[in-house]
This record gives C-alpha cells, structure tokens and sequence, in this order.
C-alpha cells in the first residue's frame, strides 16, 4: 500500500515537473567589448521544495559567461473565490564575447531537486564596432617584445577621444584583464600621477587615475589624450600572451538645456574601440658570470656612497649612506650587507625608499685607529642591455680614525661578550691546513652485489654448520644408527688388511646392520633376521649362507674365503640404504 | 706523472690564492674563486666546499653556507668541524637542532658519521657473532637470547648499509634565498600553502627548468628552482 502511495507521489512529482524558458541572449549580434543578456526562467508555482538552482555554465573558448541571480518572484491572483499563488525563479547569464565570431553555448542546466533540465543552445554573435575608432584610440606601448624574468616590464596605455566627444562623455572603461594581474608576474608599486589633470575612469572594475597628455592629432581631428602607467615583475620564464584591450564609452549624440540651464541628454550611444593583443618573451638570467654578490638586481644601476663624519675616534660611529639609483627592480633588490666589513663593526642599518632610489645607511664603527677608509662596496646587477651581469663600485672614502686617549678602552658591543670567538665554541672552524680533511674516499658508494653477497655469505656458513651440528646431535643420540652407518666402511677396511678374516669382517659387518654382538649373528635364523631388517629374502638366503660358507673356510671346509664377499656386502648396504631413505 | 704534480701543483697554487684572500678577509673573492672552481666540477671536492661554505658564512650569507657545509659533509660524513659549522651557520639562521635523549642523539650522531663501508664492517661483525652465538647457544635460553638480539643489531646495521643501494637517497636542497613560496602548483597565480625561509632543508621529489616539487614537514609544493641550492 504505502508502495502505492510512493509511486503515485513520483508521478505527481513528474507531472508536476516545472517548465524552464529562456529569453536571449539579447542582443544576439554585440559589438566585440559589449555583452548580451540571457534570462533562464522557471516557473516555480507548483509544488516544488524549492530546491531550485542553475548549475555553473560549460565553458565555452573566448566566451565569459557569469551568472546573476537568481531573483524570486510571488504573486498571489484571486480566481473564484480562491487564491492562486504564482511563482518564477529567474538568473541574468551575461555573456562576454572576448574576440570577434560566432559562439554557441551548448545551453544552461537548471537542477530541479533532483532532476536536471537542460536549455536550449545559446547563441552569439560579436562583431568589431566600426564606428568607435572615429572618435577614439586606444594604445598600448611596451617599449620591448622581450624581457628578462625580474626586469620590470612597464605598460602605458594612452586613451585617446576626440576633441568634440571629450566633454559629451557620458561613461568611459577600459577593460583589460590582465591590467589588474599580468599572469606570470608581480604589480609594482605605482608612481603617482604626474600631473593634476588627471582624470579618473573604470578599468576592469576598479576606478583608475590616468594623466592628461600631450593632444594629438589624426585624420585632421584633434584628440585628447590620458595616460596611466602599470609596472609588472615577471617571475617566471616563458611568454605571456596580453588580449586586446577594449575601450567601452558611451557618449550624448543629442542634448537639451536642462530646468537649470545645464545640459540634459537627449540621446547616447555606446561605442567601442580595440587596442592591440601583445605577445611578450620572458627569458631566464643566465647562470653563466653570475657574481657571488649577485642579490637579484636586474636593469641599469647607480651606486654612491658618503660618509659622514670623516674624521672620528675608535668606536665613534659613522653613518654611510650607499645608494642605488637606476631603473630596474629596484624595490626587490637586496642591499649588500656590510657585517662582515673588516675593521668594522656594523651597528645597524636604516633605509629610504622612492621608486627610483633607495638609500641605506649603514651605521659603522671603526674598531681601530689602522682603519684608513670604508672600502669600496661592490653591487652586482645583471645589465639587461648589455645582456650580462656587471659589478658597480662605490670610491673608497678616506677617512682618520684617532686612537682613544691613553688609558681609555671601548666598551664592550652590544651583541659581543668581551672576549674573542672561540672556533668550535661561538666561532667556526676556519680553513684547515692541506692536510685537514680526512680522506673522502670511504663515502663512496658500495657495490650492490658485493654488499648482497658479503651479507648473505654469513647465513651461508651458518646453515651449514648447522646441519653438521644436528647431525652430530642425532649421532650422539643414536649410536646404533651410527654403527649400522659405517658398517660398510668398517668392513672394507677389515677386509683390505693382509690378515683379513672374512667371516670375522662379514659377521662384524652383519652385526653392525642388525645391531647385536658378531657372535650373535652367527645363528640359524641369521635368513629371518635379516629379512626382517628389510632385505629380501633371496639376499638374505644368500648372504646367511655366505656367512655360513666364510665360517667353513676358516676351519678349511671351503676354500676363496674372500671371493665375491665385498660385492655382496655393498648389494647388502645398497639394500639397507633404499631401505632407510624410503622410511 | 709530471702532468699530475702539475695538477697538483695548480690545486696548490689555487687553494694559497684563495687562502691569502681569507687570511687577508677578502671573503667575497675567496668566495669567487671556490664557487668558480665548484660550479665547473662535477662532483667539487670537500675541501672546496667547506672552505666556500667559511667565506659564505664570514660574509653572512648562512643559507649558502649551510648549503655549502651540508655537500662537504656528503663527502666527508666524519668531519666533526663541517658538521660544527653547519651547525653554527644553521644557528645564525635561527634553526636549533631538535632537543633528543642523549643516547638518542649520540647513536644518530655515531651513525651519521659511519661511511658505508664501515657500516657494512659492523654489520657483518654482528651478524657473524650473532649466528656463532645462536649456534653454539642454541640449548642456552639466556645466550640466545643475546645472540638474537646481536643478530637483530645486525638486521638493522645491514638495512642501514643496504638502504641506500635499494632507495637511493631523496634529493636534498637548502632554501638560499630569504624566503621561498611554496605553492600548490608550479604556477605564479595560485596562493602560497608555505613559505620556506633561508636556510631551511627540504626534500625535492622533482625538478623542472623553473620548479622544484619539495617535501617539508610542515607541507609540500612547488617553489622556484632558483630558490633551491642541491645538496645532493
């Protein structure tokens, strides 16, 4: 029943399934730099849980595509008597072309609970706006098409509009992405505006201050210009690709003086003008030349130093102000450190910055009265020009450095206990005479195979000493399995010794297989004894009467005492052998 | 022959040249000299490496050192006073080796100044005396018991010694540079998941023309190649 209940409420549900339409993109055919608008509507009178929600569009190439939304509205109709609620959920698809053609989205997808429904297919179409370029220009100057990673890359983008169109300007932005971050690189810090007639307009999204330039004319029509410049660090190697910019102002074609005597728009159009797409090389700072003082400047630089005071006493202080000027990466520089100065010590150092130069002042105490100038300082920086790493100089500065009045002392610094460093305690070692080192060749590396076999051999032996030790413990343990093992053995021997009895050697050998006294072997039933051990009953006839024959010969009842005895002892042992290896 | 006394003559000559510029201070072109002589060998000797690794230290620039003593002890793991050094440079840094037990950290110090070979002696050593002692103990509880435990001295000794051979080490690199971003991905764009700071040792996993893949402790990621100084 309540299995029922659940299919009648699907199909309600499915019934009940919400309709999508959509209006656009209007216009279908923009201006490249404009956008058109698409309205995904749904209507959500029916019993929905609400569970309403636009599903993030496929991307489509050089096509931006943001949703907005989505906005909800109810209304409540009164129809006979009763109240009829209607409700509609709808986004706004905006749609950016980024070059000029055709593009077809393959359609937006509303997820209905769980149920997605797809739209139609979305079309649009961009077109380059002709008309724009006669009353504006947009440029974009990058002196270079290569730089090097950490060169400053500098973009002036110069906004021209015509004389008669400035002051009818209605709304003017500049959209280009990459403005607001260049891939593969940092923003620099931006200089402030030269001048102050400066204007402010949207570029991207954010409000930009561009200054006044020089008016130009083109085509016999003036033109008023504004400028604003961008620095860029690249951090990486390789090229970075910059889309055309687009100029986007909308300007009064028509105006009317207004209730107050100002001017009142009467009709406006939006136009469009195109700068060009760039494409720009990063290439790597060689390694090869690179100076240890190399700190990561990069460009054309200056270096200056001055002391001041020149002349001082032992552990007076002077300030040293080294500057760099120059253009180039002059904010992300390292300054070169002074710490290790000799006949020096360094106290600290302060810094002042502009965009164009930085001035750190190094506050020096000379340690003796034999200091005779601030060596030159050396600072390194790869010379993009000239494509190779070059070492700027500072001049010595001369200075005279009096002794302490007699019986005077320096005071201990502030970060050094009044004793000298001690190598192996607060200091390091230093060089090391030619002999110092030890020798580096027992850090060298092993042989895999050597090590494998040098590791393994120990197993080896030992696995083998060990079967000898538990054999020998299964000899102690079991004399007679000893006995019966080396009966052939005895026998041999016995019977190789020129006074060799042979019924002796083959009772003993006997005796040995069957475990008793030599006497004891010699017996009627020796055939079932040993038939018993496990030799068949034919050798065991054979070897009782052999034995039987041996004991003859002894007292000269038969004669060839030894004749055919050892072949029959080794038959016998062959049998016992087969015997024991099967049990 | 004489084309090796002259080589070693050369070294000779080289090595009071860049001595005399120590003695007299002049680390910067001590410096010079050792990292030219360095960058144009493959494999730059102990020596060379520990003396570049005092100029860069007597010119404050740790991080360099501390890579520098870090590929001298590479070649010459027994040297207590690179080993000293490196310490000292890493101190400068800020980096203080972790606080371990004494026994600890005297056995990671006695192994860390073992060379293969040696290692390899001991761990043969323990495995003989080892298996003669589970031989000629083996009714004995109490002795082979000891020899189990001398045997499995000798399984740790042989996989220290059998390690490196199986995994060749992980490639090392100390940050050189003040700091370094780790990011997600090799890419300038994406937000930074750590910062290195100078001096600080990772494990690089891989290396392409720009980037290094590094492990830390504290995370993984990409940073600059410029950035890293290979240790190995």
């Amino acid at each position: 029943m309540s299995a029922l209940a659940c299919l009648l409420l699907v199909a309600a549900a499915r019934v009940q399934a919400p309709e999508v339409s959509v209006d656009g993109p209007n216009p279908a055919v923009v201006k490249l730099g404009g956008s058109a608008v698409a309205t995904v509507s749904v209507d959500a009178s029916g019993a929905l849980s609400g569970d309403l929600d636009l599903l993030p569009p496929e991307k489509v190439p050089n096509l931006l595509v943001s949703v907005q939304g989505p906005t909800r509205q109810e209304s409540f109709v009164s129809v006979r008597g009763s109240i009829k609620r209607t409700a509609t959920v709808s986004w706004r698809v905006v749609f950016l072309p980024q070059t000029e053609g055709v593009f077809t989205h393959p359609g937006l997808r509303v997820r209905v609970g769980s149920d997605v429904i797809p739209t139609r297919a979305l079309r649009v179409e961009a077109v380059r706006d002709v008309a724009g370029s006669k009353f504006a220009f947009l440029e974009v100057e990058i002196p270079r098409e290569s730089y090097f990673v950490h060169e400053p890359i500098r973009v002036k983008v110069r906004v021209g509009l015509d004389h008669s169109v400035t002051s009818n300007t209605i709304q003017l932005q500049l959209v280009a992405p990459w403005l607001d971050a260049m891939p593969g690189t940092v923003p620099m810090e931006r200089a402030a505006s030269p001048n102050s007639q400066a204007i402010q307009f949207p570029v991207n999204e954010e409000m930009a201050e561009a200054a006044r330039g020089e008016p130009r004319t083109r085509d016999g029509r003036t033109f008023d210009t504004f400028v604003f410049e961008r620095a860029f660090l690249p951090n990486r190697v390789g090229a970075i690709e910059l889309a055309a910019p687009v100029l986007r102002f909308r300007y009064a074609t028509r105006t009317r003086p207004g209730f107050f005597g100002e001017r009142e728009v009467e009709a406006a159009e939006t136009a469009f003008v195109y700068g060009d797409a760039r494409k720009l090389a990063i290439e790597p700072i060689p390694e090869a030349g690179r100076p240890p003082s190399f700190t990561g400047a990069v460009g054309r630089f200056r270096v200056a130093a001055e002391a001041s005071p020149r002349e001082l006493r032992v552990g007076e202080s002077l300030k040293l102000d080294f500057r760099i000027e120059g253009e180039g990466n002059l904010a992300f520089v390292e300054p070169p450190r002074l710490d290790a100065l000799e006949g020096f010590h360094l106290f600290g150092t302060t810094e002042q910055k502009t965009p164009t130069r930085r001035t750190i002042t190094y506050d020096l105490s000379p340690l003796s009265e034999q200091a005779r100038e601030v060596p030159a300082i050396a600072f390194s920086y790869f010379d993009t020009e000239k494509r190779a790493f070059e070492t700027a100089r500072t001049e010595p500065i001369p200075i005279t450095v009096r002794p302490l009045p007699p019986g005077a002392g320096l005071a201990p610094l502030a970060d050094a206990a009044d004793r000298r460093a001690v190598p192996g305690v607060d200091d390091i070692h230093d060089m090391k005479p030619l002999v110092g080192l030890p020798p580096a060749s027992d850090a060298s590396p092993l042989d895999p195979a050597l090590v494998t076999l040098l590791l393994v051999s120990p197993w080896a032996i030992a696995g083998i000493a060990w079967l000898a030790v538990r054999r020998r413990d299964r000899d102690r343990a079991d004399p007679a399995r000893v006995r019966a093992r080396e009966a052939a053995a005895r026998f041999r021997r016995e019977i190789a010794s020129p006074s060799a009895d042979p019924a002796s050697a083959f009772a003993g050998y006997l005796a040995d297989r069957l475990s008793c006294s030599p006497a004891a072997v010699i017996a009627p039933d020796l055939e079932d004894r040993l038939a018993a051990r496990g030799l068949d009953r034919d050798l065991a006839r054979r070897a009782a009467s052999r034995l039987t024959r041996a004991i003859e010969s002894r007292y000269g009842g038969a004669s060839s005492a030894t004749d055919g005895l050892a072949p029959l002892v080794d038959e016998i042992e062959s049998a016992f052998r087969a015997k024991e290896s099967a049990r | 022959m004489m084309s090796l006394a002259a080589i070693a003559l050369l070294a000779w000559a080289t090595r009071s040249d860049v001595e005399a510029d120590y003695r007299a201070g002049n680390y910067a072109a001590a410096l010079a000299e050792l990292r030219s002589k360095i960058d144009a060998s493959p494999d730059p000797d102990a020596r060379a490496l520990y003396d570049a690794g005092n100029c860069a230290y007597r010119l404050g620039r740790h991080s360099e050192a501390a890579w520098l003593y870090r590929r001298a002890l590479l070649r010459t793991p027994r040297d207590e006073e690179t080993r000293f050094n490196l310490r000292l440079a890493e101190h400068k840094l800020g980096y203080e080796p972790p606080q371990t037990e004494p026994l600890v950290e005297s056995m990671r110090q006695w192994l860390a100044t073992r060379s293969p070979r040696s290692m390899l002696a001991v761990a043969l050593a323990l495995e003989t005396a080892g298996l003669a002692g589970l031989l000629a103990f083996r009714r004995r509880a109490g002795p082979r018991t000891l020899a189990l435990l001398v045997l499995a001295a000798a399984f740790v000794a042989g996989g220290i010694v059998a390690r490196p051979l199986v995994a060749p080490p992980r490639l090392q690199a100390v940050v050189l540079s003040k700091e370094s971003r780790v990011r997600s991905e090799p890419r300038d764009d994406l937000p930074v998941v750590l910062t290195l700071k100078a001096g600080e040792t990772v494990a690089v996993d891989e290396t392409s023309e720009r980037w290094a893949r590094v492990r830390h402790a504290e995370g993984r990621g990409w940073v600059p190649r410029d950035d890293l100084g290979l240790v190995n």
